[in-house]
């Protein structure tokens, strides 16, 4: 009996070549992180929650892809946090130049 | 109740063997005795394993369907009386003894039972091995990100 | 996002791996004593399949892992062909690498951790 077991994450060969956001403006490329990131945030989170609510109903069985996602989940909102806090520290200074 | 099916594999071997040692505990204790409340002399009891099948297929279907959840382990299927014969031993001053003076004692064999609970106690240890290393590779999982 | 790196999705597979592993082999060591028991094996293989994504067939490397039922003869009267210590063996095997990996893999997202709340102070 020989089977596949399809993981969750299974391993990629990068050869997908993800095409680059050749945006000038800076503001609107901005933008486009942030999306990314908030997005980014919210899918590890739900991921997260899923999980929880499988470990309740004692339907998971493996420990350590829950222990991860919940890491994934604090990282991508620390990513968040971080970032925007640094954006809005960006924007202060920018407002306290004198012209 | 343990979630992790792992666990349970090795607390169904645990339950298992428990109870086959049980029964050997008892035939051995029963070596000696004439009279059952059926009559007659104790027969030997023997615990049946039945392997639970371990099936990994598609693994959405069961958490749907419970009942059909393959998990694995071992279970005792039945607890069966030996067929073999009583042996009769020359005992005239017996109260059960025969108009011969044989008395028919249980189909025991002390020396069977107790390689039978050398082999269970093998077992039992065994899956406590098991258990143990099980145990400490799922501390290990909620170690990560600490 | 961040966590597309290969390394991330590496290990995470062989975590589960070894985790189907640790289960198969606990199965064989629950069962040692059950007569007509054939123990299973399992091996990993690093497979390239074709898979659909977004309607695109794409070809992705894949971790199969594969359970095979262990059919050779037993010199054991009830059939059982369960070699407990071999088993064993491959147990404490199995936890060494989980062990490692699930280390490998906290330090990683505690590297990342660091960093993200780290830079530019």
């Amino acid at each position: 009996m020989s089977m596949f077991i399809v993981p969750i994450t299974p391993l990629t060969v990068s050869t997908e070549i993800q095409p680059k956001n050749n945006t000038l403006e800076s503001a609107s490329g901005f933008q486009t992180i942030f999306d990314d990131l908030i997005t980014q945030a919210r899918e590890t989170q739900e991921v997260a929650n899923q999980d929880s609510m499988n470990l309740a109903l004692g339907q998971t069985d493996d420990l350590h892809t829950i222990m991860i996602n919940a890491e994934k989940a604090a990282i991508a909102l620390e990513l968040t946090v971080q970032v925007t806090s640094k954006a809005i520290n960006a924007y202060n200074e920018i407002m306290r130049m004198q012209f | 109740m343990s979630f992790l099916d792992t666990l349970k594999i090795t607390g169904s071997a645990l339950t298992a063997t428990r109870l086959r040692v049980d029964t050997i505990t008892q035939n051995l204790a029963n070596i000696s005795t004439t009279r059952t409340e059926e009559g007659g002399p104790y027969r030997r009891k023997l615990v049946v394993l039945r392997e639970q099948e371990l099936s990994f297929e598609n693994v959405l279907n069961q958490s749907i369907s419970k009942s059909k959840k393959k998990n694995g382990g071992v279970i005792v299927s039945e607890i069966v009386e030996s067929d073999n014969p009583f042996i009769p031993v020359y005992n005239p001053n017996h109260p059960d003894a025969d108009e011969n003076g044989y008395v028919l004692m249980p189909n025991v064999n002390s020396s069977e039972e107790q390689v039978d609970l050398m082999a269970a106690t093998r077992a039992y240890e065994a899956n406590l091995t098991a258990l143990n290393v099980v145990k400490t590779m799922t501390m290990k999982a909620l170690e990560i990100g600490k | 996002m961040i966590f597309q790196d290969n390394k991330f999705k590496v290990l995470q597979s062989s975590l589960d791996a070894l985790w189907i592993k640790q289960k198969v082999i606990t199965n064989n060591i629950a069962n040692y004593e059950t007569p007509g028991f054939k123990a299973s094996r399992v091996s990993f293989n690093n497979v390239l399949r074709q898979t659909m994504e977004n309607g695109v067939l794409k070809e992705k490397n894949m971790l199969e892992v594969d359970i095979k039922k262990d059919q050779s003869f037993s010199s054991r009267l009830d059939g059982n062909n369960v070699d407990i210590e071999k088993e064993q063996l491959e147990m404490w095997d199995t936890y060494a690498q989980y062990t490692y990996l699930s280390q490998n893999i906290s330090k990683k997202l505690q590297n990342m951790s660091y960093v993200i709340n780290n830079t530019g102070k």
